[in-house]
């Protein structure tokens, strides 16, 4: 009999005094080789085979208020493809005129808990996962806020024509304390595929870019100016991620 | 009679030391407002009323392709453009080296006589004038540099500068510069920002395309121009080359 299969496991050998210290000077940071790698290619494999993908979009001032979803099960219907187009062009059009805007691939991990989208599927253990002491320990740790209580996260996949539009997540005063971006992305990514974690400052220029690099962990702290660059239709299919809030209520 | 436009004139105004400081720390630096506010506008207004924007496109091992904008209104030459952005397309995704952008290649123009005493002409013998040469000289604390070329660039939609060490140039490029001239206000979100890169492939630092500013980073170091998107509403212009000590 074979033990059942690892899902999630931090990596042993992180440094986190180090880290800590990073991300005390930096206020965010890339963590690397965060998992272990049998953990994190399993978790991979859960986000490119076996995830149902819906849309996430948002177009400030376009006529649709705040951000809207089609879920995966609406993706094949006529009216689901319709709103996509009609999303799709406003997010453009938003983007066009420097409004806020965003296009990615979604996949909520708090939602299919939620409403039970698969009770018996891999997607609410990496929720369990992501709010168990071993990782909150650890962003804890690092980030030096020992009152972090709990994680919200969505498996994100930004494809060709896919962003996420510079903002700054101003939810500090509902206990949004820390973003965190755990990259999953299939094979080496290559810069010119865009879709880095940019930072930005005051001015508009980029202070810091992360890679969208394969197990690791970006976090930083909440508010800071940031955005997901534009992926150009060169780029392949491949920028998975789970990503969220670390909340102190 | 009216008197003719100046279109280059240094601003006197620049703190040279705390210039040179950051350039001294970083090896590379944001000159904004590099020019007088009335010869930038000049000059921003006549590259983006009257370039003759041709194009050029590299993809992986082979020679950058260029293609003057009178090619470009002939079939033949629409159908190897199109055939040239195929390759750069598929080089980008085989993760090699490309690039594609419309430029004026303003060396060549002024060697063949495209245009004789003409904006262009005049802009390079700007560049390569003693007030625009001691600044960078001074900013950089290279007094061996001697002189720059130049071309005139737009980063459209669909365009880039992928990543790139600048390595492989001739001998004597000390400093590569790019002068920005964007129309308006430049929006974060649409991309054209010059980016430089550690070992790792994170980005340190990436400068805004900001009208007047004067971006002047030392060779070789990897950098790119990232990718503009299909929704930017303008083009991305600049002035861009190398000084070089020879």
């Amino acid at each position: 009999m074979t033990a059942p299969k690892k899902l999630f496991e931090i990596n042993p050998a992180l440094d986190r005094k180090a880290l800590a210290e990073r991300f005390a000077r930096d206020t965010r940071i890339q963590i690397r080789d965060v998992l272990t790698d049998e953990t994190a290619q399993e978790i991979r494999a859960i986000l490119a085979q076996h995830t149902r993908w819906g849309l996430a979009m948002q177009a400030e001032g376009s006529g649709f208020e705040g951000p809207q979803q089609i879920l995966a099960q609406d993706m094949q219907t006529p009216a689901g493809q319709q709103r996509a187009q009609e999303l799709a062009k406003a997010t453009h059009e938003a983007a066009a005129k420097g409004e806020y805007a965003f296009r990615y691939a979604q996949h909520s991990l708090v939602q299919n808990v939620q409403e039970g989208w698969d009770p018996e599927g891999p997607h609410q253990l990496l929720l369990e996962h992501l709010n168990a002491p071993e990782f909150l320990d650890l962003a804890r740790e690092v980030t030096g806020i020992p009152e972090l209580a709990k994680a919200d996260g969505q498996a994100t996949l930004y494809a060709q024509q896919h962003f996420l539009n510079r903002h700054v997540d101003s939810h500090v005063a509902e206990g949004w304390r820390v973003a965190y971006v755990m990259n999953f992305t299939a094979g080496e990514w290559n810069p010119n595929w865009g879709g880095y974690l940019n930072f930005f400052d005051e001015d508009g220029d980029v202070v810091q870019g992360f890679m969208p690099r394969f197990n690791s962990l970006n976090m930083f702290a909440v508010p800071q100016a940031h955005g997901v660059g534009f992926v150009p239709p060169f780029a392949p299919v491949g920028r998975y991620a789970i990503t969220g809030w670390l909340r102190d209520r | 009679m009216s008197d003719p436009v100046n279109i280059f004139a240094v601003n006197d105004e620049l703190d040279i030391s705390a210039l040179a400081e950051t350039f001294a720390a970083k090896r590379r630096v944001q000159i904004c407002d590099v020019l007088t506010h009335e010869t930038a506008t000049a000059l921003r207004d006549a590259m983006a009323a009257d370039t003759p924007w041709g194009l050029t496109m590299q993809a992986g091992t082979a020679a950058p392709v260029d293609f003057r904008v009178d090619q470009l209104r002939e079939s033949s030459g629409q159908a190897a453009a199109e055939q040239a952005n195929r390759q750069v397309h598929a080089a980008a995704q085989a993760r090699q080296s490309a690039f594609r952008f419309a430029r004026y290649p303003m060396v060549t123009a002024y060697k063949e006589q495209w245009d004789p005493g003409g904006l262009f002409d005049v802009l390079l013998g700007e560049i390569n004038s003693d007030p625009f040469l001691d600044l960078v000289r001074a900013v950089t604390d290279i007094p061996e540099l001697q002189r720059a070329d130049g071309q005139a660039t737009l980063f459209g939609r669909q365009h880039f500068l992928g990543i790139h060490e600048d390595i492989e140039r001739d001998e004597g490029w000390r400093i590569a510069y790019v002068l920005n001239m964007t129309v308006g206000e430049w929006h974060p979100d649409w991309g054209g920002y010059l980016v430089f890169y550690d070992a790792s492939g994170n980005i340190v630092e990436g400068f805004a395309p900001r009208f007047n500013t004067l971006n002047l980073f030392a060779v070789p170091q990897q950098h790119a121009v990232t990718f503009v998107p299909s929704f930017a509403p303008q083009g991305r212009i600049a002035v861009s080359g190398w000084f070089r000590d020879r």
